[in-house]
């Protein structure tokens, strides 16, 4: 677990960062790879992405829906001319309805090839974490939301789902 | 010139065939734009000009070139419940393998003439997922538009099934007084 004591605060180095990077865990632990998220809301829950897929974020985009599609399929928007998914997670991560709204904010990210957004109310900061501090899920996560999750870490009073994006696209996939 | 071989010459003229630019229908049905390529539309008629029968699973015909058009409304097709009545909004005259399809439509928006450069895939991950044919594109038409092929949107079966029950009706109304189909 995190000790928010321990944390320092950095200018963000990352290119798609938008706010800052927190470090997190002491000099004593051992050198893994970090993790490195941006976590993001719906609702009153935190996510976070992995900020190597994240290309951007995008405010106050046009979503046009598309008809006889999945719910989490908000529609498609133009990203300087490039054509992308929008994606609400809320199904997906919530198993709740759709929800998004404009005043939200969209992450943009990448995957395997597939470029999309996420849309959510808003991306906070990015964190830098020792992948040790990744928390398994509780065993009372609905199962199909927890393989879309690939555990939980806390930082200060939050508790952020670490969203494992192979799996999510895998979903995606499959419609 | 160069002298061209027949290939070479089919080659030429059907690049020089392919228009710069595709003219669209702009509709709306329920929260969707959709763009109909002018190609696949033999007109527009308002949704009044539809005389409702309560025969089938369609909510109308039309009387047009000397035969009854089945008339459809294009909402459920889009998994749109509520769908309107025929007393508002327009008529698509769409074009099927089979014969015209009258698609209803909330209301025709705009006829437009678009660069095709303007016309885009749908990501692949879109298409994927949608549970609709026919609809594989769009267009930036003060925002984007979604580009569809009307007679793939209803498909084929459809089509042939409103055909068949449009001939049923003029059937019956070759049997009817006078007058009842106006």
């Amino acid at each position: 677990m995190l000790n928010p004591s321990d944390s320092s605060t950095e200018p963000a180095t990352d290119p798609a960062s938008r706010g800052e990077v927190r470090r997190s865990g002491s000099a004593s632990e051992p050198s893994a790879e970090p993790l490195r998220i941006m976590a993001f809301s719906l609702d009153d829950e935190w996510y976070g992405l992995e900020i190597h897929h994240i290309r951007g974020i995008e405010r106050d985009r046009e979503i046009t829906p598309v008809p006889q599609s999945p719910s989490w399929l908000a529609g498609v928007f133009n990203l300087h001319g490039l054509i992308l998914p929008a994606i609400d997670p809320r199904p997906l991560l919530r198993g709740s309805a759709p929800g998004w709204s404009p005043d939200g904010v969209m992450i943009i990210f990448q995957f395997d090839g597939h470029q999309a957004a996420l849309l959510a109310d808003g991306a906070d900061e990015i964190y830098e974490l020792s992948t040790a501090s990744l928390e398994p899920q509780l065993p009372t996560v609905e199962p199909r939301t927890a393989r879309l999750i690939r555990g939980s870490v806390r930082v200060r009073d939050r508790l952020i789902g670490v969203v494992d994006l192979e799996a999510m696209v895998d979903l995606l996939l499959k419609g | 010139m160069t002298v061209l071989g027949w290939w070479g010459e089919m080659v030429a003229t059907e690049r020089a065939a392919l228009p710069p630019s595709v003219r669209l229908l702009i509709v709306r049905c329920g929260r969707y734009r959709l763009a109909f390529p002018s190609d696949e539309v033999r007109g527009l008629v308002s949704a009044g000009e539809v005389v409702p029968v309560e025969v089938g699973s369609f909510e109308g015909v039309l009387w047009r070139e000397g035969g009854l058009i089945p008339a459809t409304s294009l909402a459920p097709v889009l998994g749109l419940g509520g769908v309107k009545g025929i007393g508002g909004g327009h008529g698509v005259l769409a074009r099927t393998d089979v014969g015209l399809v009258c698609l209803l439509v909330d209301e025709a928006l705009d006829l437009v003439e678009v660069a095709r450069e303007q016309i885009r895939d749908l990501p692949p991950l879109v298409v994927r997922v949608m549970r609709l044919e026919g609809l594989t594109s769009v267009a930036d038409v003060e925002g984007l538009v979604l580009v569809a092929v009307p007679a793939l949107l209803l498909g084929a079966k459809r089509a042939a099934e409103l055909i068949a029950a449009a001939e049923r009706v003029a059937t019956g109304a070759s049997t009817a007084p006078p007058g009842w189909l106006q």
